[in-house]
């Protein structure tokens, strides 16, 4: 039997659609209000709320070292963790100078940037959803609006 | 001037609408939540507790202002409270109470008038507190339109507004102590009882319920605003009786609210103390009040320049106008007689018809000062001293009597037919 190239161009096809991957858009991943997550002594933090609305828990230690530059002392810290609109999760905490923007990858939460928003660390910090926007309120500070690639309105973009 | 007009208007309408959305960036959606959640939790428990008709009124108050309080985040909790939703819980709730009252037994009428005495409480709470923050500010315009007037070149208009003023403060402080009165008579009537045959459970209700109405902070604002009010040196004489039967009515009242009071605390606990600090303040002002009484009512004398020996009690008040009038009939039966009258009529005109006998005097009695026997010598004399030095009418009778008898004579005259003259004979 003769090769025909011709008949190539089905296989070829199937593969390009395979490859390309099928994409649902629009989707929309805010959570409605922040979620509170409290630190265990093993680094594991998980919402501090029972029954748990997200569970989503996460290693805390490198966070903490990276903002602190200790991951020994964690338990019974507290973190403020939200999801905007793109599925990017939004998590600082107090006495911490920088929002944490990370992505989901696989089996991990992948930093995707840092927004520095408070010189002396935050005192009380908070977020609210307003999209397109995650709202970072702080004592009386000044608001800050923020998205994933940093502060928009309020602050140092 | 139009201009800056509409820009004041404009910053004021921006102001009133920005320092609320200020305020409320302080306040995250996750606290608000919580906030719900512990109130509804708080509420559910105080259901389960719940073993009087009040306790059940309290709690269906206490559903209708959480929804109040959370009518503008209705969308955020719905979202929080999947699946019930914030309608379900609350629905939950009410339901959760009807079953309750069901349970005790509480009849649907008798829960509805309570309901309504409770209402009544609610918006002479509301009323209370508008008229303390309209009072505060009032007492400070009083303060310091008073140092202005005090102040050279202080014109009529300038008196006028601080006459204003104190008036609309006077019927302030009176209205708002009567509100506080009409309030604490709503809360007792709710439970239908005097307070010797309330059982513990009801007695801790009301205590309770005095408490949440501040009603123990707000009967010692009134206080402490009346002897303020009583303080300020720009007032008449006119309003220092108003006031000092201000303080009678209040005294008279919370001696019978007091009363009531007492049989409610257990002796040395804080309720019983309120009782005590209230009986205490109340003593005070009615000192302060005495004071100014004699203050007001000697001053009343001196601002028309009447020589009459300051006093400070009523026989001494007596005794001391009695021979001022006294001096004054003298001076009338010698050369002095004019300045007499132009005296007793400045008197009479300015003082005694105006202010002494319609306020003073019957405050006089009424308080016990002085007797009523008291008041009809004062009187007497009075009547003594205008007869002393009015002039003589004497001749204003003889001269009427001239002009009608000169009168008289002339339409006699005019009515006698001439006499006719006879006819020439021919």
């Amino acid at each position: 039997m003769r090769f025909s190239p011709g008949l190539l161009i089905v296989p070829i096809l199937l593969v390009l659609v395979g490859c390309g991957g099928l994409a649902l858009r629009p989707a929309e991943f805010a959570w409605p209000f922040e979620s509170v997550y409290n630190v265990d002594s093993k680094g594991i933090a998980s919402e501090e709320e029972q029954p748990a609305r997200y569970f989503i828990t996460f290693n805390a230690k490198p966070l903490l070292f990276e903002e602190t530059g200790d991951s020994v002392h964690v338990a019974d810290k507290k973190f403020r963790v939200i999801r905007d609109g793109l599925g990017y999760y939004f998590i600082t905490g107090k006495d911490f100078k920088n929002v944490y923007v990370f992505g989901s990858s696989e089996g991990a939460l992948s930093l995707y940037t840092k927004i520095p928003v408070s010189d002396k660390g935050l005192e009380s910090p908070r977020f609210n959803q307003r999209p397109p926007f995650v709202e970072l309120l702080n004592g009386k500070d000044k608001v800050k609006m923020l998205d994933k690639d940093g502060v928009k309105e309020g602050g140092k973009k | 001037m139009k201009q800056l007009v509409i820009v004041l208007a404009f910053l004021m309408v921006g102001a009133v609408v920005v320092s609320p959305v200020v305020s409320a960036q302080e306040q995250s959606d996750y606290e608000v939540i919580q906030g719900f959640k512990l109130k509804l939790n708080d509420i559910q428990k105080a259901i389960e507790k719940a073993s009087t008709v009040q306790e059940c009124v309290d709690i269906a108050t206490r559903i209708d202002d959480l929804e109040k309080e959370y009518a503008a985040n209705v969308t955020l909790l719905d979202k929080a409270l999947y699946p019930d939703g914030y309608k379900g819980r609350i629905t939950t709730v009410r339901t959760q109470l009807k079953l309750s009252q069901d349970k005790l037994g509480i009849i649907e009428t008798q829960f509805a008038r309570i309901t309504d005495l409770e209402a009544q409480v609610k918006t002479l709470t509301d009323k209370v507190d508008k008229l303390t923050g309209e009072n505060a500010d009032l007492l400070q315009q009083v303060q310091k339109m008073g140092e202005a007037v005090k102040g050279a070149g202080a014109g009529k208009n300038m008196i006028d507004s601080l006459n204003r003023v104190i008036n609309r403060l006077r019927n302030n402080i009176k209205d708002r102590d009567a509100m506080i009165f009409a309030l604490v008579d709503s809360l007792f009537l709710q439970y239908d009882k005097s307070v010797t045959s309330m059982k513990d459970v009801e007695k801790q209700s009301l205590a309770g319920r005095l408490e949440r109405r501040n009603v123990f902070s707000n009967i010692r604002k009134s206080i402490e605003d009346n002897i303020a009010f009583l303080q300020t040196t720009s007032l008449t004489s006119k309003d220092l009786v108003q006031m000092i039967n201000e303080q009678k009515r209040f005294a008279s009242q919370w001696k019978a609210f007091g009363a009531k009071l007492q049989g409610l605390y257990q002796p040395g606990n804080k309720g019983a103390n309120q009782v005590k600090d209230v009986d205490a303040l109340i003593d005070d002002w009615g000192k302060r009040a005495d004071a100014t009484f004699w203050r007001g009512l000697n001053l009343a004398f001196q601002e028309r320049g009447m020589a009459v020996k300051p006093f400070n009690s009523g026989t001494d008040f007596k005794t001391n106008l009695i021979d001022f009038i006294n001096g004054e009939i003298k001076n009338a039966g010698t050369d002095k007689k004019e300045e007499s009258f132009k005296l007793y009529t400045s008197f009479h005109d300015s003082l005694w018809v105006t202010e002494l006998k319609p306020a003073w005097i019957p405050l006089l009695v009424d308080s016990g000062r002085i007797s009523d026997a008291d008041r009809q010598e004062i009187e007497s004399q009075v009547d003594h001293w205008g007869s002393a030095v009015s002039p003589s009418r004497l001749w204003i009778y003889l001269l009427i009597l001239v002009v009608v008898l000169v009168t008289a004579y002339v339409m006699f005259r005019r009515k006698t037919p001439p006499a006719v003259a006879e006819a020439p004979k021919p």
